[in-house]
């Protein structure tokens, strides 16, 4: 039979829609974060940035404009481009403390004709001019107006030596004299250029200086060999001259981007998982169903033996349906046994009890008048007959009892005592029998024990179970009688290493009339085991040919000092 | 010119020459050896009391004494006064005292610097006063190639020393790891320049080839580098070969360790790295990498000399001595090993003539050598050690020292005739 509807299939899509759910919602928070990301790094905060780098660029080129004021409008100044007259050893000493900086190479001096007349090298001063003019002029070199000021440069960094620049001014002096003549200090670009960079922590901003003829230098004041394509132009610093700058959103976007993409990969590689561990499940949870139906379709068709496999060390939920199925089965199996048993010893307690009634008055009469005969009989061989026709009588008498035991049986008043009571009147009823073919009892366990049950239908049963070992064993043979408590119960056991029986046997040895003995009635274990049912316990049986067999009497335990039948 | 212009240039110059004088008064002076009245000749030393070179000025002075206490055991030796004064790393000012010096201090010889940029303009100053200058610190090679004078001696290793003996390993490292692009970090004055141009000189004279991956040139004394940390990890070379010092390449290692800078590239800095100062400032562990030397090493060379100076200046100094020590402790022997040759201290003709060629053992002299003043050049002729920093507390704090030497013999390092010839040709620099 096939579901029509599945609930792993409903639990699958249920999940995925939870997964695609997650996903969405990630994704939608995802874009609202790019946007906001790239509004931080784009917005108010880079562009005061932005002014803020430019203001200090122009504050440092403001401040060697004084610095150079200072120079270009001392009247000493021109003296650094006579030979003829030497500078004053104080003037000197002021240019050279002028040029004792980090920032500059030195203090140039340029005659009329725009060729360096002089020099006064500062701190950082190395390289050409100051090792050698040689090949060294500022004739190739752009030039930028401020004011009165002169941007000569920048001479971009080469493969041995830094950038520079010159911001020059005319020696104020001179003018209007024959000669002219300027001052320039000799600035490194990489004290403009590490200007440029802006405090961004998250590295998503690189900031250039760009020149007027679009070329770009880094921070550390390198030319950058091709320019970004998402350059972006900032604040001018001089004319023409700017601050460029690039977001590289992906350098903060990248890694989330990769995250996201991650988040998508697993959400999808869940989604497949999912459906492949629940189509799994599915194939695995559709047999066991499937199997479980079979097993009730099985038990329906009547076939009562049928049971499901149950693994004990998985013990799912279909395991506990199945454990429960078998149990259902059991149940059903042992009241079905119990109502056709019942119903087979209504029966035959009925015929039984109408034959002994018709047999037995005439069997009384047939005993009387063969008394009265054997009696009045002289003759010895007759005689022995008749004996022999008693006894034949008491034998079907006692048959006719059996059978009315057994069709009448009734459970007795019943009341807590001692098994051990029970123990030595049985052993008493058989120990003869079994001491003539050499057969050993012994009890064992803990006969102490109590039961409630009908005092002499427990002493019946224990004394049908020892007949029947007795008769089974050999000489030398051993029967252990044993009690010992067994949850709410008080467990029995016959045991005897006689012939035992094989499972044939074992099956059909309870039920009424079938007996292996030419002189049983076939009716001894189906009065015990009615008996056993009648108060309250229970009878089993375990057979191995050759072996010996063991009978289980379980009745109710109880305690004398309870009141009856409280134990349970 | 008019009559007012000349008015005001008068008032100015002598205005300027006041403050300038008063600027030049000595400031955290030292004095020591002899009294003026008993000694043979004055010594006039300038080196950095501040700032980032301070530990090298104060150290010098520690080997000054050291050279002193070694002279006072020797009768035969000239009575030195030996005046020391605060550099403060600017030219202007070096100069200006060391005119003073001579002027009004009465000093027949000058030594010191450690900056080359005050080291070059007080040689400048030398030269056109006729006054000998020992320079003991300052390593720019030009002093004594382009610009080489006379009166110009050097008694510490120069750059082109340090980055013939680095070109040399770099040779070997090429033969185990391969490398290909190199790139040079240098301070941007007249040092850093010259140590790059020494380098790439003495690759090209070895055939060592390379790929040119960027030159970057911060500031003296810049307090920080993650500008151009940050242009190297954009740009990794296989070869970072750097010429800061001090306290410059010390902040620059500790920025650039916190990044995966020495990860991706090998770092070497051949002439100041190896420092003992630089050494204790990696504490615990050097960073991976790290190929350095210096011109003077507290374990190397293994020498009895070595040993008893290092432990001497400890005894003195209470710690152990950066290179600087050696060189002003070598700087007053030479003055007086040559003044007992010469016979005059103040007869600089003579000094100048004991001077080249000068031989003097020195501590940093491996076992079977002696350090000499090449007469060419006047530059002292060394052997150099470059090695790795291990672990090893033998001089504390130090935790590491270096080791894995690889030595380059002093004479196998000397510039070739050639060499200075087109140094100086194409300087125009004349020879001392």
């Amino acid at each position: 039979m096939k579901p029509r509807v599945s609930l792993v299939g409903k639990y699958t899509v249920f999940s995925l829609a939870l997964i695609l759910g997650a996903v969405a919602g990630l994704s939608v928070l995802y874009a609202q974060f790019s946007d906001t990301l790239i509004e931080r790094l784009t917005g108010e905060r880079l562009n005061a940035q932005l002014a803020g780098t430019a203001n200090r660029i122009s504050a440092f080129i403001d401040n060697r404009i004084y610095q150079l004021e200072t120079l270009s409008s001392h009247p000493a100044m021109p003296l650094y481009l006579t030979a003829e007259v030497r500078v004053p050893e104080g003037v000197e000493e002021l240019v050279r403390v002028e040029a004792d900086s980090p920032d500059l190479y030195g203090i140039l001096f340029f005659d009329g004709d725009d060729r360096l007349a002089n020099l006064v090298p500062g701190q950082a001063a190395s390289g050409p001019p100051y090792w050698s003019r040689r090949g060294w002029s500022i004739a190739p070199l752009p030039r930028t107006r401020t004011g009165g000021t002169e941007i000569i440069g920048p001479h971009v960094p080469d493969s041995g030596a830094p950038g520079w620049l010159l911001i020059r001014q005319p020696l104020r002096g001179m003018q209007g004299g024959e000669r002219r003549g300027h001052v320039a200090l000799h600035v490194r670009l990489a004290s403009i250029t590490e200007r440029i960079r802006i405090e961004d922590l998250s590295g998503a901003t690189r900031t250039f200086l760009q020149l007027p003829d679009g070329r770009l230098l880094t921070p550390t004041g390198r030319p950058v060999s091709k320019a970004p394509p998402d350059l972006m132009q900032g604040p001018e610093v001089l004319p023409g001259w700017h601050i460029a700058y690039q977001i590289e959103a992906e350098h903060i976007l990248n890694p989330v981007r990769t995250a996201q993409l991650g988040m998508y990969s697993l959400a999808g590689a869940t989604g497949v998982g999912l459906v492949l561990v629940f189509w799994r499940l599915a194939r695995s949870l559709r047999r066991r169903v499937n199997r479980l139906v079979d097993g009730a379709d099985t038990l329906a068709a009547g076939d009562l033996q049928f049971r499901l496999r149950v693994h004990e060390d998985r013990w799912d939920e279909i395991d506990v349906v199945a454990h429960g199925f078998n149990a259902m089965a059991d149940r059903l199996q042992q009241m079905l046994q119990r109502t056709i048993q019942s119903e087979k010893m209504a029966v035959l307690g009925e015929f039984a009890t109408g034959v002994a009634h018709e047999v037995r008055n005439p069997l009384a009469t047939i005993k009387l008048t063969v008394q009265a005969l054997a009696r009045k009989e002289h003759d010895q061989r007759r005689r022995e007959l008749l004996v022999d026709v008693e006894q034949e009588i008491d034998r079907l008498n006692r048959v006719v009892g059996d059978l009315l035991t057994y069709g009448r049986a009734t459970a007795g008043e019943s009341a807590c005592f001692e098994i051990r009571t029970a123990f030595r009147k049985a052993t008493t009823v058989v120990e003869a029998s079994a001491r003539d073919k050499g057969v050993d009892i012994s009890t064992s366990g803990d006969s102490r024990l109590c039961v409630y049950a009908n005092a002499e239908q427990v002493v019946q049963c224990l004394v049908n179970l020892l007949a029947n070992a007795v008769e089974a064993c050999g000489e030398d043979d051993v029967i252990r009688l044993r009690a010992h408590e067994e949850h709410a119960q008080v467990r029995i056991d016959v045991t005897d290493n006689g012939r035992g029986m094989d499972a044939a046997t074992l099956e059909r040895v309870t039920d009424p009339f079938y007996t292996t003995r030419e002189d049983g009635t076939g009716l001894g274990l189906s009065i015990t085991r009615q008996l056993a049912l009648l108060n309250g316990g229970s009878l089993e049986l375990a057979s191995e040919p050759g072996e010996g067999t063991t009978v289980t009497l379980r009745l109710p335990r109880c305690r004398t000092d309870e009141p009856a039948g409280k134990e349970s | 010119m008019g009559r007012a212009t000349i008015v005001a240039l008068g008032t100015a110059v002598a205005f300027l020459i006041t403050v300038g004088a008063a600027s030049a008064q000595p400031t955290g002076r030292v004095e020591l050896g002899a009294s003026a009245a008993q000694a043979d000749g004055t010594v006039a030393c300038m080196y950095p009391m501040t700032g980032r070179g301070a530990t090298y000025g104060r150290d010098s002075i520690h080997g000054i004494e050291l050279a002193l206490d070694r002279l006072a055991d020797d009768p035969a030796a000239p009575r030195l006064r030996v005046l020391v004064e605060d550099s403060r790393s600017k030219a202007s000012f070096a100069v200006r005292m060391a005119e003073d010096f001579i002027s009004n201090q009465g000093a027949d010889i000058l030594c010191g610097m450690v900056s080359s940029g005050v080291g070059r303009a007080v040689s400048r100053f030398a030269r056109e006063s006729g006054t000998i200058l020992v320079g003991t610190d300052h390593a720019s090679s030009r002093l004594t190639l382009e610009e080489g004078h006379r009166y110009y001696f050097r008694v510490s290793s120069d750059t082109w020393y340090s980055h013939a003996a680095g070109a040399r390993y770099l040779k070997e490292l090429r033969e185990e790891t391969g490398w290909q692009s190199l790139a040079f970090l240098g301070p941007d004055y007249e040092y850093g320049r010259v140590a790059w141009r020494d380098l790439r000189m003495a690759l090209d004279q070895i055939g060592v080839d390379y790929e040119p991956a960027g030159t970057y040139w911060p500031r003296l004394y810049e307090p920080d580098y993650s500008l151009y940390i940050q242009a190297l990890l954009e740009n990794p070379p296989d070869i970072l070969v750097t010429a800061l010092w001090g306290g410059d390449f010390n902040a620059f290692v500790e920025q650039a360790r916190k990044t995966r800078l020495f990860e991706l590239m090998r770092v070497a800095n051949f002439d100041a790295g190896g420092n003992y100062d630089t050494l204790v400032s990696f504490g615990e562990s050097a960073p991976e990498g790290l190929i350095l030397s210096a011109r003077h090493h507290v374990n190397w060379p293994q020498t009895q000399r070595n040993r008893d100076f290092v432990r001497a200046f400890h005894d003195k100094a209470g710690h152990y001595p950066s290179y600087a020590a050696l060189g002003a402790y070598t700087g007053i022997l030479a003055i007086a090993r040559a003044a007992e040759a010469g016979g005059d201290i103040r007869d600089t003709d003579a000094m100048i003539a004991a001077l080249r060629g000068l031989e003097i053992p020195l501590p940093a002299d491996p076992e079977g050598y002696t350090s000499y003043i090449d007469p060419e050049t006047h530059q002292i002729v060394q052997a150099q050690a470059i090695g790795s920093p291990a672990r090893n507390g033998r001089f504390p704090p130090a935790q590491v020292l270096l080791g894995d030497w690889h030595v380059y013999e002093a004479e196998s390092l000397k510039p070739s005739p050639a060499l200075i010839e087109r140094r100086r040709g194409n300087s125009g620099g004349s020879s001392p």
